[in-house]
């Protein structure tokens, strides 16, 4: 009977999970901090929290990471996983291109590897927020500004989200542009 | 020997003065170009001219030596004369400046600065009082008030254009300019760093400077973000750098109003409106240094 009731579960907990499905693409990054900025009634200030769909000159600290879920997932908090993250270092400087006379940035990373080993491993809670997942606090200026020579500059990040949903890994790849 | 000497760096100054034209390079063997005629007719003006100690032959004495460099380094020579056009050009003064109500609400900043200078005046922060946010036509939104220093003049600029655009309603979200005394900013950016460079965020559906990416029409206004632009332009437009404005729309818009009110040919305009990765969600400015 025990038996019965442990592979009905694991069939249901299946079915949940075969429901349930990161939308890779559709992601953005959102700090803890905010922005204090005049209310468009111009009445008072108030924090904004603005979206960030790649990382560039504005980031904070930590910054939650927020993933669009496919479909309706039944699904409660709090789900357990864990990330890893990898680094795409390069020169920091852009490959640059011939355009209309002039020698302008062409927007690609400059000589730019991925790391063999996750510079990041770690357990984390996930949450279900606003039909989305939140993978909370992912150390941005560490990962951007740690351990690298000089002249170097992180490029990418890849965040692969293990143990939920699916035993695949889900892997989002988050820009980190060279602002001017 | 003291002739030839002279002849050769005489050409050499006449020269350097000059960039050929391309259909001049190559001319008929046993024929002079225009310029290489130019260029003879100055040589022999200059032998004709020439000092007495070289016609003599001798070493000149020291009068004469000193009479002969007070003539060469005294007056300007043709180089000099352009480049200080130039530079004259880039420091006109904006017709903006010289409208009557332009100065009126300009008055309290006094004169523009000079280009260039230290890195050391503050972009204030108008602070906790939302009037004062409104009036000055600008509100901070950078994460570090390090950040804010700039030349004097980038300051007065930024600070003439938030007047003239408040008077549009319109409150401009300024960001990231140079640390004190400027120097690298790495890794947040690659430029920064001599008090000229500014981030801007566009302007909302509510006339403010907003983390909207252009993009997302439900905030970016782009007609206020080209009023903005404007300002900005207007208020030091001989002096204006480069723009990285990635929304094509209003990079269009811009590149027509720099020549159709400032005359700019396409080649200017291509060297001071461009794009850059990173910038949907927000505006680079930055002006020459001097």
């Amino acid at each position: 009977m025990k038996k019965l009731i442990l592979i009905i579960s694991i069939m249901f907990s299946n079915f949940v999970y075969a429901k349930c499905k990161l939308d890779l693409d559709s992601f953005y990054f959102q700090g803890l901090k905010g922005e204090r900025t005049i209310s468009d009634d111009r009445t008072k200030f108030i924090t904004v929290y603005p979206k960030y769909e790649s990382i560039d000159s504005e980031y904070e600290e930590d910054m939650h990471l927020f993933v669009s879920i496919k479909d309706i997932c039944e699904i409660k908090n709090p789900i357990l996983g864990s990330i890893e993250i990898y680094r795409m270092i390069g020169k920091d400087s852009y490959k640059m291109i011939k355009k209309n006379g002039n020698e302008v940035p062409d927007g690609n990373p400059n000589e730019a590897n991925w790391e063999k080993k996750p510079y990041i491993t770690v357990k984390k809670k996930f949450e279900l927020k606003d039909g989305m997942i939140m993978v909370p606090k992912i150390p941005v200026k560490k990962i951007v500004e740690e351990n690298l020579k000089k002249g170097e500059h992180v490029w990418k990040f890849k965040v692969v989200i293990r143990d939920i949903f699916s035993p695949s890994p889900n892997v989002i790849i988050v820009d980190h542009v060279l602002s001017d | 020997m003291k002739r030839l000497l002279f002849l050769t760096f005489t050409s050499v100054l006449v020269g350097s003065c000059v960039s050929m034209p391309p259909d001049q390079v190559n001319p008929a063997l046993g024929e002079f170009t225009p310029m290489q005629e130019e260029v003879k007719r100055n040589i022999e003006q200059m032998e004709r001219d020439a000092p007495g100690f070289l016609k003599r032959n001798q070493l000149p004495t020291s009068d004469e030596l000193v009479e002969e460099l007070n003539d060469h380094l005294s007056p300007r020579s043709n180089c000099n004369v352009q480049f200080e056009e130039e530079e004259k050009a880039n420091n006109n003064r904006s017709p903006l400046l010289d409208n009557p109500e332009s100065q009126t609400l300009l008055s309290t900043l006094g004169d523009q600065p000079a280009p260039g200078g230290n890195v050391t005046f503050k972009l204030t922060d108008p602070g906790e009082d939302v009037n004062k946010v409104v009036q000055s036509g600008y509100q901070l939104y950078g994460q570090e008030d390090k950040r804010i220093y700039g030349t004097a003049r980038t300051i007065w600029n930024l600070q003439a254009a938030g007047r003239l655009l408040s008077k549009e309603g319109i409150i401009m979200g300024v960001g990231d300019i140079s640390q004190k005394n400027g120097g690298s900013l790495r890794p947040t950016h690659n430029s920064h760093r001599a008090g000229n460079d500014v981030d801007l965020r566009f302007i909302n559906k509510a006339g403010i400077g907003k983390a909207c990416y252009y993009q997302d029409k439900s905030c970016y206004d782009e007609d206020k973000t080209y009023t903005m632009m404007k300002a900005l332009v207007d208020v030091d437009p001989n002096n204006i750098k480069t723009m990285y404005v990635n929304d094509p729309s209003l990079n269009k818009r811009l590149r027509d109003y720099l020549k159709n009110k400032y005359q700019m040919t396409e080649a200017q305009v291509n060297r001071k409106v461009s794009t850059w990765a990173g910038h949907d969600n927000h505006i680079h400015i930055s002006w020459n240094g001097g």
